[in-house]
């Protein structure tokens, strides 16, 4: 998780409810007063850019707000950041998570899979603590590697 | 004048009988923290064991459970260590087997709600957790084979198995005997998820905080109540203690320091998911009755990294007044101990490189210790049944 810790990015977030589905009693909610949401490609979600600018990581959870202590899963998708329609080609996305208020991450592995246009999901996510956590997003095109980060508490 | 003072006072006494009064020592947010504890929820399904509901499995487990012929030197059984009178615990610092191990001997009330099971969570059921203290050096010394030979030999035990899981082949052949305990300890777990903890004081108390019934409001003491509030504020138990088994299930690092002194050794969770990716018996494997479902599926996220070095289970808080001592090696030997341990970090271990640092000193005062270990209290229920706490005449 230490690079989890290296920038916040352009935390321009929402986590969009987008997937339905019910949840538990327990709720997350965004940490920090979300930015402007940035409207997606798929005009009703919202997202973040990542740290150079690059790329805009439109996503939504299943179940949304993500429960406590329970596996879900995030559906994205990476777009070109200037016109933020067009999915960004060639290239691959993993997801991760930590709380930086307690030096840990996930107990989990999430598996990312490619879906078709251009969108990801990845599974087995599980934030087993209620508390702050850093969701990212790493967008890699060859050998170079940016972050998509976002804040989300869990209570 | 004074009749009049005394029937005011009276109207005043029942207004606040209905509970407003207590319902209003807590937030909105405490109680909807508060509300996250209780009930206490059906144990999880596991289709990993097709017999984890069936009667007669339960009965042939609780017959096996109590059972010492499981032991290579005939004079433990499970219930040795998990004895109904010490909590389904043993009292002990240490379990001692056939002979002293290096943990604590967990509690298997409410083990039905663990997604991993032992200090180390080396398993990933009920079922395939029972099968190892059999086959262990140091608690029961047997085997997979001797195992076989017992369920094979013992006309009562055959009998009941049989028509559970059709005739057990030859002992000597070893498949044979890993299937013979792959179903054993299927029995031996659809007993186990009998021995789920019912609802204590705490449990009326949130029911009260919802209907504002008296009588359930004044389910836990004052004390209790002061003490509950922080435990989901002040003191945050709840960031490890979570939901209605007051357990996330997973694995840190609390900085007690080993018994014998010295810096730990026991890698705890790094070694525990090592030894269940490969475990036979895992919920993949081909004794698992259900090697494509959800328990199988969520190994396949897991992963063994140096930072789990030395982290232990988070074990329940439900009726943990009835089995001290506590900790990985009952360290501690009362629950003050423990709330003084957490509050105060005084004797803990640095977190090492890799370490958490969820646990930080909480400045609570002496009363507000009082007041955590009164509410620990309300958390015990009546014990199960009696029936299950001795042996059936048969199996």
């Amino acid at each position: 998780m230490s690079t989890l810790t290296r920038t916040l990015g352009a935390a321009s977030v929402a986590i969009v409810v987008l997937l339905g589905g019910g949840c538990a009693a327990e709720r997350a909610r965004p940490a920090t007063a979300p930015a402007p949401a940035a409207p997606a490609a798929d005009g009703g979600s919202s997202g973040i850019e990542s740290g150079e600018g690059t790329y805009f990581v439109s996503f939504t959870t299943r179940p949304d707000p993500i429960p406590v202590n329970a596996e879900f899963e995030i559906e994205a998708v990476v777009l070109d950041a200037k016109t933020r329609t067009r999915p960004a080609e060639d290239v691959d996305l993993a997801v991760d998570a930590g709380m930086p208020e307690h030096g840990h991450g996930m107990n989990v592995v999430p598996r990312v899979e490619r879906l078709a246009g251009g969108r990801f999901r990845a599974v087995g996510l599980v934030f087993h603590m209620p508390g702050r956590w850093e969701l990212a997003f790493d967008v890699t095109r060859g050998a170079v590697t940016e972050r998509a980060q976002t804040l989300v508490e869990i209570d | 004048m004074a009749a009049l003072a005394l029937l005011l006072s009276a109207a005043a006494a029942a207004a606040l009988g209905d509970g407003s009064a207590i319902v209003l020592e807590f937030t909105e947010r405490e109680i909807a923290r508060i509300r996250q504890h209780s009930p206490i929820p059906p144990a999880p399904d596991d289709p990993t064991n097709r017999v984890q509901s069936d009667p007669a499995a339960a009965r042939l487990g609780q017959f096996l459970f109590f059972e010492t012929r499981l032991s290579s030197n005939g004079r433990i059984a499970c219930a040795t260590c998990h004895d109904p009178r010490t909590g389904w615990s043993d009292g002990k610092r240490i379990a001692e087997g056939i002979r002293a191990l290096d943990r604590h001997t967990l509690s298997v009330r409410n083990a039905a709600f663990s997604r991993w099971l032992f200090w180390d969570g080396r398993a990933d059921s009920l079922w395939a957790q029972a099968i190892q203290p059999i086959e262990h050096p140091l608690e029961m010394g047997s085997s997979r084979a001797a195992t076989a030979r017992l369920v094979a030999g013992d006309l009562r035990i055959r009998d009941a198995y049989s028509a559970l899981f059709g005739p057990p082949g030859d002992p000597g052949d070893p498949r044979e005997a890993d299937r013979v305990a792959a179903n054993v300890g299927k029995a031996i777990a659809a007993y186990e998820r009998l021995l789920v903890s019912r609802p204590a004081p705490f449990d009326a108390f949130v029911e009260g905080l919802s209907d504002r019934d008296p009588a359930k409001l004044a389910a836990i003491s004052p004390q209790a109540r002061r003490g509950l509030k922080l435990f989901v504020g002040k003191a945050d138990c709840r960031r490890c203690h979570l939901g209605p088994l007051f357990t996330d299930g997973e694995f840190h690092d609390t900085g007690v320091r080993p018994l014998s002194g010295g810096t730990p050794s026991d890698p705890a969770r790094m070694s525990g998911a090592e030894a269940l990716l490969e475990d036979p018996f895992n919920a993949r494997g081909r004794f698992s009755d259900d090697p494509g479902g959800e328990r199988a599926r969520r190994l396949s996220f897991l992963s063994v990294r140096s930072e789990d070095w030395g982290r232990f289970k988070t074990p329940s808080l439900r009726d943990v007044a009835s089995s001290p001592p506590y900790m990985h090696q009952g360290q501690l030997a009362t629950l003050r101990d423990v709330v003084r341990f957490y509050a105060t970090r005084e004797g803990a271990l640095p977190p090492g490189h890799h370490g958490e640092t969820v646990l930080r000193p909480i400045p609570l005062s002496d009363i507000e210790m009082d007041d955590l270990v009164a509410f620990l209290e309300s958390l015990t229920g009546p014990e199960p049944e009696p029936s299950l706490a001795r042996r059936p005449s048969s199996p």
